[in-house]
């Protein structure tokens, strides 16, 4: 049996989420066949989320609700015992964002508007392969 | 032992002259008293030295003598009335005793026959007893009041007074032992000896208490001046009018009585900032200009001026009744204007030395000093916290700024995230031929994103102009009514939608307000209200006028709005309350519609608490009726726009337009109305069709290649067949009057809104159609003669006329908004000619479409002409053939115009 890939999208606002949605469910390239999708609205259920499902890879905005979302990302593995890579997706104008968000730990910065197959690279690269 | 009485004597008697120049140079009464006082014995000691000389006394010298001596405790008691308050019947007493004692001495001299002996040496008769212990009684009271005095004052003043108290007890003992002497027949050596040795030492006594010589009272001020400055430099951070205080007490102490401190701070008044010995606030009582150089003028005089020779002074301290003398005291402040004086107030002499005065000067300069160091500290920490906060109020602005950027460049970035990601999934999926199919969702994501942008957009550029005071507000007066049932009609399907309810209870009212931007904000209010308030929920929006001021106030009962969110609810980008209650919006809604309430100087209000729902008001100032009397009205527009014209009267439309998608969208919106639509890429190819075959109507961008819209407009109002038809300028370019001022109907910008586009078609199409015969005209004309002359030619053809006489008439009538089918105008009129004319009745969009003539005398020149142009249908030349030219005119005109 192949264990599943499983990403996580933490993003607020259902317009983004949808885009992700599709841009990952249309992709066809082979690496993110069979992808499995979750979804988080704000810190708190991301959280809920990684403490009791095994997450590959975060997909995570930085302005949510209840705060920071780069707060998710340092010593993530003590507090949920998950290790997943995060890509962090940033309506940024600085570009000490940037530096921040890979200096924090994450593995990968998109600026939006993002290209569908910038996303797409992204995520095949950082995910763990197949089987 | 000779030599020492003598020695003795002789300084007694030079203390004796001492004290007599003193008087002659200053003739004041304290060294006249004084003098007195020494009188006796210097006197004995002189009559002494005298017989020892010639050995003989002139017999009037012992009388002389007899008679200072026994007035000496009264010269003595005067002397201590000068210092201190001493009861007048004291006074009286020993004068009493004192010119009574005279007489019975005298006569008990004579009774035992003593001859010009130097000492009396009456035996011990009871006569004498009792004149000795009236002389003791008063000598000893006078001691007492020194005494007293003394522990009154402090310092070098209570000195002097205790000295002055030993000195009169010394002195009387040595008065006596020099009487006692004679009769207690000790040793003439003896008793001389220590009657000159007591004198001396009373005498010096007095002589340091009363006139104290100059090194003395250096001394004594040094010693002043050092604990003064040491007080000063101690007390040196307190207020100003503490350091003057404590001046003050340094002179009260010096002196006793009241002092008070008076600064002139600007030209032309002066307070007093200090006082001691009497109750007065710092700066309660202020003193007249004037009031003060007199007080000033005084200190020339010196000291211990009488107080009634200071006038002003009784004015202000009224409570200084007993003042009986006045120092004034200038003191020079340093590198300033100020005029700084110190009044000394007393009920007896001060005793003050030239040198005393000099100190207080001087001491003065020094509390000068350190109240203006004081002042300029205290003013530098008030600069310094000003500029603190000012810096701090910079930086929050500041930041304030930056997070603005961040928000608005986040806000802009997530629609546009949603429109370029789902736009650009959609150009990969699948292509069957020339379509791709696409889920509908992702065609509703861009479509609200491409909306929530423009909505951005919008908002942000209203922000912006309100800043940069660009706003470009043209008020009117606006029938608040209708304006209220057009936002709340335009709002309906959206609350239906959730089932809220919307109520109006608006009273007759007229606001002044730029009408556009008066819409926008109703607009805003309820929509938020629908937003905010939840499904069934109820909304009511009510208008009223009070104390001078228009009030339409939009209520909901929602959530409710916390009060400690009340500001934040205005901020940009901001949404307050539970984030999962977060709506779709700008954020910019509230803030934009503040500032737009401000520029019309009003305001918003709210009033609201959690659970209690929400009311904002719209406050505007009202103006009185006379004003709104005279602005131009605009009548309510008409309350239900227009629905879609039906297919049958739907004519065709012309698009005159370069860019192909603008086409495409124009051409899908029209026909679906049921328009049939002709396009034309350039102005030329456009004016080439209107005349082939006359459209309905005319939709005209402006940016077009070759000629531009503008041109195409001038061209086709400036032909006879084509100035009729109704042109709709659809642009980006912002430029609504100078598209209204050459005849178009209505002015769009895009993007262009369907409903817009169709409601204004249907205005203008449906009722050209619709007109009917040609009916009424307009004449216009300054002469009498001239109105005469026309309306007496088109009414028997059946026309109905309708007259104004000159410019101003015209506009007045054009403003009370009656509708005619033509303006026949002269063009030179007085005051208001017919060009202004014109250009009214083009700029007011009910009357843009009425075709105008004119009608002048004059010809006309090619600048004229041009000014003209597009804007009036032809020129008929007045004179006899008037009335032929303009009947035959109008018939061959009314077909075209009847379209």
């Amino acid at each position: 049996m192949v264990a599943e890939r499983v990403v996580l999208v933490v993003e607020d606002e259902e317009p983004n989420r949808a885009l992700l949605r599709a841009v990952l469910s249309r992709a066809s390239d082979e690496r993110l066949r069979g992808v499995v999708l979750l979804e988080a609205g704000d810190l708190a259920s991301a959280r809920d989320v990684l403490a009791t499902r095994h997450v590959d890879l975060v997909l995570l905005d930085v302005r949510l609700p209840d705060g920071n979302g780069l707060s998710l990302i340092p010593n993530v593995a003590d507090r949920t015992g998950e290790t997943p890579n995060f890509v962090v997706l940033s309506a940024s104008v600085l570009p000490t964002d940037r530096a921040v968000a890979l200096a924090t730990g994450a593995a990968g910065f998109l600026a939006k508007p993002y290209r569908p197959s910038d996303l797409i690279e992204a995520v095949a690269d950082l995910l763990p392969a197949e089987g | 032992m000779q030599a020492l009485i003598y020695l003795a004597e002789g300084l007694f008697l030079v203390l004796f002259l001492a004290t007599l120049r003193e008087f002659v140079r200053r003739r004041d009464p304290v060294s006249r008293d004084l003098a007195l006082v020494f009188s006796p014995l210097a006197l004995i000691f002189a009559a002494e030295a005298w017989r020892a000389v010639t050995d003989s006394m002139p017999p009037v010298v012992a009388v002389v003598l007899i008679g200072l001596l026994l007035l000496q405790p009264y010269f003595l008691l005067h002397l201590v009335s000068l210092v201190r308050v001493v009861p007048r019947q004291a006074l009286w007493l020993a004068l009493l005793l004192a010119v009574g004692s005279v007489p019975a001495i005298l006569l008990t001299q004579s009774l035992t026959g003593s001859t010009g002996s130097s000492s009396s040496t009456a035996p011990a008769s009871p006569v004498t007893l009792a004149v000795v212990a009236a002389f003791v009684a008063v000598e000893g009271a006078a001691a007492v009041y020194l005494l007293l005095e003394a522990l009154r004052r402090e310092g070098p003043v209570a000195i002097r007074m205790w000295l002055a108290a030993l000195s009169t007890v010394v002195f009387a003992v040595a008065l006596l032992t020099s009487s006692v002497a004679s009769v207690a027949q000790t040793p003439p050596d003896v008793s001389r000896g220590i009657t000159s040795l007591l004198a001396l030492v009373a005498g010096l006594g007095y002589f340091l208490a009363f006139l104290t010589p100059g090194p003395v009272r250096r001394v004594w001020q040094a010693r002043t001046t050092v604990e003064y400055t040491r007080q000063l430099i101690a007390g040196s951070s307190e207020s100003v009018d503490l350091i003057w205080r404590g001046f003050t007490q340094l002179a009260v102490r010096m002196q006793g009585g009241s002092a008070v401190m008076i600064t002139g701070t600007q030209p032309g008044a002066a307070t007093i900032v200090a006082s001691t010995g009497l109750d007065l606030e710092p700066g309660a009582v202020e003193v007249a200009w004037d009031d003060l150089e007199s007080v000033v003028a005084v200190a020339r005089s010196g000291w211990d001026v009488p107080a009634d020779e200071v006038g002003p002074i009784r004015h202000y301290l009224a409570d200084a009744t007993r003042v009986r003398f006045v120092s004034v005291v200038p003191i020079d402040v340093p590198h300033s204007d100020e005029t700084a004086v110190m009044v000394l107030l007393s009920t007896h002499r001060t005793l003050f030395h030239s040198s005393d005065f000099e100190l207080l000067r001087a001491l003065g300069a020094q509390t000068a000093i350190v109240a203006e160091r004081r002042s300029v500290m205290a003013e530098q920490e008030a600069l310094t916290e000003r500029l603190e906060s000012t810096v701090e109020a910079l930086r929050s602005a500041s930041a304030a700024k930056s997070d603005f950027v961040a928000s608005m460049s986040h806000e802009f970035r997530t629609p546009l995230s949603a429109i370029l990601g789902f736009s650009e999934l959609m150009g990969g999926e699948p292509r069957d031929g020339d379509r791709v199919t696409v889920p509908v969702e992702w065609v509703d994501h861009i479509h609200r994103g491409g909306q929530h942008l423009l909505a951005l957009v919008n908002d942000v550029l209203d922000l912006a102009r309100v800043e940069a005071g660009r706003l470009d507000l043209r008020p009117e007066a606006i029938e608040v009514a209708s304006a209220v049932t057009e936002a709340v009609n335009g709002l309906r399907p959206l609350a239906d939608r959730k089932g809220i309810r919307i109520e109006t209870g608006v009273s007759l009212l007229t606001v002044v307000a730029d009408r556009g931007r008066f819409r926008q904000i109703l607009y805003n209010l309820v929509s938020n209200a629908i937003k905010y308030t939840p499904d069934g929920g109820h909304i009511r929006v009510a208008a009223s006028q009070r104390d001078g001021e228009i009030r339409v106030s939009v209520a909901d009962n929602g959530v409710g709005i916390d009060p400690k969110d009340h500001e934040n609810v205005f901020e940009e980008f901001r949404q307050v309350g539970d984030p999962a209650d977060r709506q779709p919006g700008t954020g910019l809604g509230l803030a934009v519609t503040k500032r737009l309430a401000e520029a019309h100087d009003g305001r918003i209000e709210l009033v609201s608490a959690m659970g209690q729902g929400s009311t904002f008001t719209l406050v505007l100032p009202a103006l009185p009726d006379s004003e709104l009397a005279a602005r131009p009205e605009t009548i309510a527009p008409r309350a239900a726009v227009e629905a879609i014209p039906s297919m049958a009267t739907a004519g065709d439309v012309l698009v005159i337009e370069d860019d192909p998608s603008a086409v495409r969208l124009l051409r899908e919106y029209l026909e679906a109305a049921g328009y049939r639509v002709r396009v034309a890429a350039t102005g030329e190819s456009g004016l080439a069709s209107v005349a082939e075959r006359k459209p309905a109507a005319i939709v005209l961008d402006v940016l077009l290649p070759g000629i531009d819209g503008w041109e195409v407009l001038r061209r086709l109002k400036a032909d006879d067949r084509a100035h009729d038809i109704p042109v709709i300028i659809v642009t980006v370019v912002e430029e609504r009057e100078v598209g209204l001022a050459l005849g178009a109907v209505d002015y769009l910008v895009k993007p262009i809104h369907r409903d817009a586009l169709l409601n204004c078609l249907a205005r203008y199409v449906a009722t050209g159609t619709d007109a009917g015969q040609l009916r009424r005209v307009l004449v216009v004309d300054d002469e009498a003669a001239a109105l005469a002359l026309i309306r007496a030619a088109l009414e028997p053809e059946g026309y109905e006329v309708v007259t104004a006489q000159g410019g101003r008439a015209a506009l007045e009538w054009a403003r009370g908004g009656q509708l005619v089918d033509l303006v026949v105008c002269d063009l030179v009129m007085p005051e208001i000619d017919g060009f202004e004319v014109i250009a009214a009745l083009k700029r007011d969009r009910r009357t843009a479409m009425v075709p105008i003539v004119v009608c002048t005398a004059h010809d006309l020149t090619a600048e004229q002409k041009a000014r003209l142009n597009g804007q009036i249908l032809g020129i008929v030349a007045k004179g006899q053939d008037a009335r032929v030219g303009l009947l035959d005119w109008l018939s061959r005109s009314a077909p075209t115009l009847l379209n």
